[in-house]
């Protein structure tokens, strides 16, 4: 297996993060499916460590961890906290018991598989986003008169992982999240630099068919919350 | 004749859009045997990650028994009282089997039941979506012979190997993920076996996603419709 199948060279990522035309050809899907998962491996890694010393410190898998923690915080701020079945002071107590309960592999190796799951989710989170925004994405181009191939397609919008990279660098505090938000910004920008080279759309309807599918989203994502919220109400009244 | 060996190279280029292994299904002298064969391979090989994650899930956590007495204790001692309390209760100790089945924690004996259901289930599909796209590719005026589809359609199922990772606990798939790549390579299968242009091979795959989606909704919905008129007697 040579790895020049799997991934761009490095001048192809430094020029499609530089927006030049030039990164966004004679890269192959392939090369572009390696980048996505390899760039999403190496942002999931610091999170990583500090996820496993996170929940080997607290000797527990990650998702008890931050439970536990969860009720350190509510115990800091308790006033904040409504709910209608449990007072906070309870709500704390479950989240500590959950924490404390034993499991039967020893602490600290429920702690790295429940890190390295989180870890490996991280490639899979980006290649979804890749995958099914770049579908919402080819239908759009489609309607608004692009004539593009899948393959090209998706090879040059793979890009956008790059200055995703950023967003690796969340766990540290403050600067972590400036750097994420500008990994996002930086990431749109180079998506949607892609989409116009390899569409060859003008660049007003490349930005509508890059953005229509949030519009999309957003309204699938509405109605899924008041279609639930409904059905809460309607459960709660008893019809 | 079944080429297993090829399998991970036809999988590996569909992945990627790539026609190849779509001609050379299509060109099999049995397509269809193919399909089956690589559908329940895949079945096989998803169940059996998944139960082997199953269990690094149940040993990685505390017994769902445990967890679910600290929760109802703590429910206990909370301002919810009476009829309500009782309703609550119920309603966790009826859903908690759905929800450790469902995630995979603490039902291993679920598990195993799947090693013989989820390649069934696969097969399943994999023939439906195979018949209704083919219908719908010769309405648009597709070329292609149902053992043709059903060959190229069976690589559509190539992005559920992504499962595989469900290996290690704590890892989650995104289902929309799988769905929609699949979607993508029943496209290229179908405008390869069918020669049709990509908007009229798009519309198809899209077509049959959808309308066995309704037919999904549309059985849930009979299904729990049922469940009512029994009163949750069943």
């Amino acid at each position: 297996m040579n790895i020049r199948h799997w991934l761009p060279t490095p001048q192809k990522m430094s020029d499609a993060v530089q927006l030049r035309a030039s990164g966004f050809t004679e890269t192959t899907m392939r090369q572009s499916l390696g980048m996505v998962f390899l760039l999403g491996l190496l942002a999931g890694f610091l999170p990583f460590l500090v996820n496993w010393q996170q929940a080997a410190s607290a000797g527990t898998a990650l998702p008890l961890a931050r439970l536990g923690a969860q009720a350190s915080l509510l115990q800091q701020a308790p006033l904040d906290y409504v709910f209608p079945l449990f007072s906070p002071v309870q709500l704390v107590e479950l989240f500590q018991l959950i924490a404390g309960l034993p499991q039967p592999l020893p602490g600290w190796l429920a702690a790295f598989f429940s890190a390295l799951g989180e870890w490996i989710n991280w490639p899979l989170r980006w290649l979804a986003l890749w995958i099914v925004y770049g579908a919402l994405v080819m239908v759009c181009n489609s309607v608004l008169g692009a004539n593009c191939r899948l393959q090209p397609f998706f090879a040059a919008t793979g890009f956008a992982s790059a200055p995703l990279l950023l967003v690796g660098l969340s766990p540290i505090p403050c600067f972590g999240r400036v750097c994420g938000l500008v990994g996002v910004i930086w990431a749109f920008v180079v998506y949607i630099r892609a989409n116009e080279e390899v569409t060859q759309l003008p660049r007003l309807r490349s930005l509508a068919a890059v953005l229509l599918p949030l519009l999309f989203i957003l309204i699938v994502t509405l109605s899924a919350i008041a279609l639930v919220l409904l059905s809460v109400y309607l459960f709660a009244t008893g019809f | 004749m079944l080429q297993p060996q090829n399998y991970p190279r036809f999988i590996g280029k569909a992945l990627l859009l790539e026609p190849d292994p779509f001609v050379e299904m299509v060109d099999d002298d049995n397509p269809w045997i193919e399909g089956l064969f690589l559908c329940a391979c895949i079945g096989v090989l998803v169940a059996v990650a998944q139960l082997i994650g199953s269990l690094l899930l149940t040993a990685s956590l505390p017994s769902s028994d445990a967890l679910l007495n600290t929760v109802l204790q703590i429910l206990r001692q909370g301002t919810a009282s009476g009829e309500t309390l009782f309703e609550i209760e119920r309603t966790l100790r009826n859903g908690w089997p759905l929800l450790l089945a469902f995630s995979g924690y603490d039902s291993v004996g679920f598990r195993l039941l799947t090693l013989a259901t989820t390649p069934l289930g696969l097969i399943g599909h994999w023939l439906l979506f195979g018949f209704v796209s083919h219908l719908l590719a010769r309405a648009a005026g597709g070329q292609g012979t149902l053992t043709q589809t059903l060959g190229a359609v069976a690589l559509s199922n190539a992005s559920r190997l992504l499962y595989l990772f469900t290996v290690i606990p704590f890892v989650s798939v995104a289902a929309v993920l799988i769905h929609v790549w699949g979607i993508l390579i029943a496209f290229r299968g179908l405008e390869v076996a069918h020669e049709l242009p990509p908007r009229p091979a798009a519309l198809v795959a899209v077509g049959t996603y959808l309308l066995l989606l309704l037919i999904s909704a549309a059985v849930a919905v009979a299904f729990g419709a049922l469940l009512l008129i029994a009163g949750g007697s069943l």
